[in-house]
């Protein structure tokens, strides 16, 4: 005999309601019903068993392995105001803007009302968030080469949504832990800081509402888009009902039927190619004008242009040189006495990294012995000249720069075997994010999947800004120097 | 509920707006700290924020999600099998800080046992009611269980209601399981709760749950309490036809014909009336990795007592939506399916068909079974796949070598708590001398000991060390024998307000009393903690106010000349945002009015740091006003709390 009828207890079940298994009401699918009049209410009482489906978790990125990412993030504010590693493609400030402008009318249409709250922010977002992975979609359609090198975040989902899933699937089949995650992970979150900052682009610098610099961006798209513009159904003016929120991607899916319909082509650009866009002329005076940080933008776009330097720390020393007589030249001379050590630590931690997934079978080494390692022992050896010019230099308190200090402090030794040590330890106890390894009782192991082999050189948002000054029509070239983003190829690689 | 579903393990069921009172896990393997911190939990505690952000925005990731575990304290609970020596393929923790909050309890207190169910509870409260949700799965809490293998589960969300005892017992066995866990793990009182819960949600009907727990059983005990085989035949089809009974498991022990036989004898079937679907020596689940496994000697006892092996080929789909050709996970689910006539019942368990996880008759006619498993039976679902045929040739079935019997450990079972000024530390040690304790703040931090543990009673030792640095909280506690080591995980016990002494973790450089200001603030109303991420020391109170006034406005603002009023008004917004939830938490559990009240102060302090910062003499003063009537509101509050529980 069963339990419950054992017991004789009723159990609450709704079965004369319709489940509506695509609606998003509660933390995923499956949580809510529609009535028969079509109000939604959670769905309780309904026991189920069931199979896993597939899990794509989200990869957590290494991070900051020794700790400098603070200081670096201090002074790359000064070279290259309101941008971060993620924002290197002009045309998605523009998207973003037709975006902004699109979701606005949709949200205010919704609900509207105050933005300052986090939940309010957040109610915001969930009418903009479909319009960028719509773009993301069109852009697989629309290219030939698979959209290669292009900066499309979710593009692995999006595909099995194009390709697989009849582009019905919720989320645009993202999990809805990947899918609220993307406030992070996407474009939004990428170019937040220069939607907020630029002048013109959103009211009081929200980051939300649509300013002059928004709307004529989004025209431009408009333009390009032609009949593949989204049509609204019904009258414009119209209240959105207010059960479409926790769908809103479904509702931008019935009103944007035509995002896969070519029009001018005006879509994310391909990384490895930087080339003047036609919008560049609006976006070069928001990006590299007159306020104080589109100058400070300029002045170091015009040094990255001009300069001719071979490797990385050259160019920063050029970058801090062409800066000098600015208000803080003094503290932007630490920047290539801080890059020589930041690229001689992470060379080092490389160096062992590298060691360890050479052992395939047990990727496990005694730290003694990995000293004695050519790579390592010369990687150690270079770490330590760097900390001594490093102590050496005098500098300008900027803050986190102790950071810095402390690593030098840490690696400053004659003997490989010490240097190792010191830079094994400041990693565990001063670096940032996941931490690459954990030693125990002497041997070293690696604590990360070796799904990225090795760390992203520290660096000052340089390729980045380079890249949109070519686009904006600001300067010519890239400098040899900054090679090519490691970030942006990395994330495109675990997308792919 | 015949056809199953196709879903995430790491989803609730709840509405998005319920918040997690409470939650049980139980596991075998060791709970993965990632999984939980970087996907689970965000997922229970409604965490917008991504820990694979980096720089400040990770900060307060990290930041708010400590302050929710925080305030959860004591009711997250995770059971385990007794630590033992990490497996080859675990990594080493990335977040040992998590088991402050989230606490572990080890079964094995008084013997040695394996804990081996796999049920999850949650408790939440939603603005109208009590909700309790259950899964009961396959699934340990680990990343590769999640990721790389496929697993059955059943899963139920039921409002809570009054209290009955009636009510309690149509979950069967289940508050009777929780009971001995809670026991074998030291900790009777931390399942209590859940046990209540029990008793106020109907299990549903056409659900029996069957378990087992260690112990050696006699036919009076198992009249009481069914546990493990002996459960079988209150819930299998009734009837008088034979009962056909099909299983597929990752694991099977090592079985004697005889043993087979008797366990069919509980279960009221034959051997010839049992059928295992296995996987052939090419099957992809095992060419690269042996995971499952079967003995040969079990393989010959199978086929001696007449069991028939059948076939589970490659392309054999559990689900409509299973692409058995491109889905790389692995099956651990462990189902069994029962029919008598056209009665059919369906079992989903944590169970291997191993007599560790059944039991074992012995001579004395008692049943030995050596672990916590759980199931529920379910009436009605069909076998789940196509149908599967026989071997031809036994010498295709995989097997793999026998298991070779395990070495027991001389530390069977250890536990450390920590109440702010004593680090307790219990363990059950197989030796006459004394083990030492050494307890340590963690990677690169402070150690103290070793001091010697005093014995209490039987196995069983106690030691007591004085720790009471709330910045370098004890994170871990090393017990050692003469030829061993083990460790485990520091409970922090300590009541809340000591607890926000302890800085967040994973601050990465950033400022602690800023994040956690900001994640005050924001809790309450006030701005988000993020608006600009890089600025996080930075920010200017001000310029920030200003923003929000100008966001409100909907208009441009060239400058920040706001009226003072308008100022204030903002700031009011937070005071009242925390006099909602106190008026709330009056009707809640003294842990939320003590949360509140801390939180209260807090805001009070975050409001004056704020008016010292502000540049302007109106800025300070639109401060001071709101942290003044904040003061006023949690006098107000404290006095009604007094008042009530007068």
């Amino acid at each position: 005999m069963m339990a419950g009828a054992r017991s004789g207890t009723t159990v609450h079940k709704q079965r004369s309601l319709r489940i509506d298994r695509s609606h998003t009401v509660g933390r995923g699918f499956e949580t809510s019903c529609r009535t028969p009049r079509g109000r939604t209410m959670p769905y309780v009482g309904e026991a189920q068993w069931f199979f896993t489906a597939p899990w794509d978790p989200i990869y957590v990125r290494r991070g900051d392995p020794l700790g400098l990412r603070g200081v670096h993030d201090q002074l790359a504010e000064r070279v290259a105001p309101g941008l971060t590693n993620r924002t290197y493609d002009a045309r998605w400030l523009t998207l973003l803007a037709w975006c902004l402008v699109q979701s606005h009318e949709a949200w205010a249409r919704a609900s509207g009302g105050s933005l300052h709250t986090r939940a309010a922010a957040m109610t915001r977002y969930a009418w903009l968030r479909p319009l960028e992975l719509l773009w993301v979609a069109r852009t697989l359609v629309l290219t030939k080469d698979g959209a290669r090198g292009r900066q499309l975040p979710g593009r692995r989902r999006v595909r099995v949504w194009l390709e697989f899933d009849d582009r019905r699937t919720p989320r645009f089949s993202m999990s809805p832990d990947q899918y609220r995650r993307y406030r992070q992970t996407g474009v939004y979150g990428s170019y937040r800081k220069l939607l907020r900052a630029l002048p013109g682009m959103t009211q009081g610098n929200n980051g939300w509402t649509p300013g002059p610099l928004c709307s004529e961006l989004a025209t431009v798209v408009d333009r390009a888009l032609g009949a593949a513009r989204p049509q609204f159904q019904g009258d414009e003016s119209r209240r959105i009902r207010s059960d479409w929120q926790g769908r809103e991607d479904e509702w931008w899916s019935k009103q944007w039927t035509d995002f896969d319909r070519r029009g001018g082509l005006l879509l994310p650009t391909n990384r490895l190619e930087a080339e003047r866009l036609e919008e560049g002329g609006v976006l070069r005076n928001a990006l590299f004008g007159e306020s104080p940080r589109a100058r400070r933008r300029r002045l170091t776009a015009g040094a990255l242009a001009r300069s001719t330097a071979a490797d990385h720390t050259s160019l920063c020393a050029e970058l801090a040189a062409a800066l000098a007589s600015e208000e803080d030249g003094a503290v932007l001379a630490s920047i290539p006495h801080l890059t020589r050590l930041a690229d001689a630590g992470i060379d080092a931690m490389n160096a062992v990294w590298n060691e360890l997934i050479a052992r395939e079978d047990e990727p496990r080494v005694a730290v003694s012995v990995l000293g004695r390692r050519p790579a390592v022992r010369d990687a150690c050896t270079a770490l330590a000249d760097a900390a001594r010019q490093w102590t050496a230099t005098r500098r300008v308190w900027v803050r986190h720069i102790e950071r810095a200090d402390r690593l030098a402090s840490s690696v400053s030794h004659r003997s490989v075997p010490d240097i190792l040590d010191g830079l094994l330890q400041h990693h565990l106890s001063l670096g940032g994010g996941v931490r690459w390894f954990a030693i125990r009782e002497g041997i070293l192991e690696p604590n990360t999947t070796p799904l990225a082999r090795d760390g992203s050189p520290y660096g000052f948002r340089l390729w980045s800004l380079a890249r949109m000054a070519v686009q904006v029509g600001e300067t010519r070239r890239i400098p040899e120097a900054l090679g090519e983003s490691r970030e942006a190829s990395e994330e495109e690689a675990r997308e792919s | 509920m015949t056809t199953p579903g196709w879903r995430s393990l790491i989803r609730s069921s709840a509405a998005s707006k319920a918040r997690l009172e409470a939650a049980l896990f139980t596991t075998y393997d060791r709970p993965d700290d990632r999984l939980l911190v970087e996907h689970l939990l965000p997922e229970l505690l409604g965490i917008q924020r991504s820990p694979e952000a980096e720089g400040p925005e990770r900060s307060l990731f990290f930041g708010e999600l400590t302050r929710r575990l925080r305030e959860l304290s004591g009711r997250l609970t995770v059971f385990a099998s007794p630590s033992g020596p990490a497996r080859e393929d675990s990594a080493p923790e990335l977040y040992p800080w998590l088991w402050a909050n989230v606490h572990k309890l080890h079964v094995g207190s008084d013997r040695d046992v394996q804990q081996h169910a796999k049920l999850w509870l949650l408790h939440w409260r939603t603005e109208d009611d009590d909700q309790l949700e259950a899964v009961v799965s396959s699934a340990n809490l680990t990343m590769s269980a999640v990721r790389d293998q496929l697993q059955a589960g059943w899963h139920v969300l039921l409002p809570l209601a009054t209290p009955s005892r009636a009510v309690q017992q149509s979950w069967g066995l289940l508050p009777a399981f929780l009971e001995e866990l809670g026991r074998s793990a030291g900790e009777s009182s931390v399942t209590e709760h859940f046990q209540r819960l029990l008793a106020r949600a109907s299990c549903p009907a056409s659900v029996s749950i069957v378990a087992s727990v260690p112990g050696r059983y006699g036919a009076a005990d198992l009249r009481r309490r069914p546990w493990g085989v002996a459960g079988l035949k209150d819930v299998v089809p009734a009837g008088r036809g034979p009962l056909r009974v099909r299983a597929t498991v990752p694991y099977v022990g090592t079985w004697s014909p005889e043993e087979i036989g008797m366990w069919c004898e509980q279960a009221e079937t034959k051997p010839a009336n049992l059928q295992l679907a296995w996987v052939d020596k090419r099957h992809p689940w095992v060419r690269m990795q042996p995971n499952w496994r079967l003995p040969r000697s079990t393989r010959d006892a199978l086929h001696s007592a007449g069991v028939e092996v059948l076939r589970l080929n490659s392309s054999i789909r559990f689900h409509d939506q299973h692409r058995a050709e491109n889905d790389t996970r692995w099956s651990h689910a462990k189902l069994y399916h029962f029919k008598r006539g056209r009665a059919q019942h369906l079992l989903i368990t944590s169970a291997n068909f191993s007599a560790a996880a059944w039991g074992r008759s012995t001579q004395r006619g008692q049943l030995l079974i050596e672990n916590f498993e759980l199931g529920v039976m379910l009436d009605g679902p069909d076998w789940p796949t196509a149908p599967l045929d026989p071997f031809a040739d036994l010498d295709d079935i995989f097997i793999t070598e026998e298991e070779p019997q395990s070495e027991s450990s001389e530390i069977g079972w250890l536990d450390a708590s920590w109440d702010g000024r004593t680090v307790h530390v219990r363990c059950r040690v197989r030796s006459d001398t004394p083990p030492t304790l050494v307890v340590s703040h963690g990677e690169g931090g402070g150690k103290i000991g070793p001091i010697e543990f005093e014995k209490e009673e039987h196995a069983n030792y106690e030691a007591k060390l004085a720790w009471t640095d709330p910045v370098r909280p004890p994170m871990r506690a090393y017990v050692s024998t003469r030829t061993e080591t083990r460790s485990c995980e520091v409970r922090d016990v300590r009541p809340p307000e000591e607890q926000v002494q302890t800085p967040f973790p994973e601050l990465d450089g950033a400022d602690h009393q800023e994040v956690a200001d900001r994640l005050l603030l924001e809790a309450y109303g006030g701005p988000s903690a993020a608006e600009d991420e890089a600025d996080l020391q930075e920010r200017e109170p001000e310029e920030e106010l200003s923003r929000i006034v100008a966001c409100d406005q909907d208009t441009m603002l060239a400058d920040y000349r706001v009226a003072e009023l308008e100022q204030a008004r903002a700031l009011f917004e937070i005071v009242d945002g925390w006099s909602a939830r106190a008026a709330k938490a009056l009707s809640e559990h003294e842990r939320a009015q003590a949360w509140l009240k801390l939180d209260g102060r807090a805001l009070v302090d975050a409001l004056h740091r704020r008016a010292q910062q502000a540049s302007s003499t109106r800025h300070a003063r639109a401060h001071a006003l709101a942290a003044e009537e904040l003061v006023w509101r949690l006098d107000e509050f404290e006095r009604e709390v007094s008042r009530r529980h007068a």
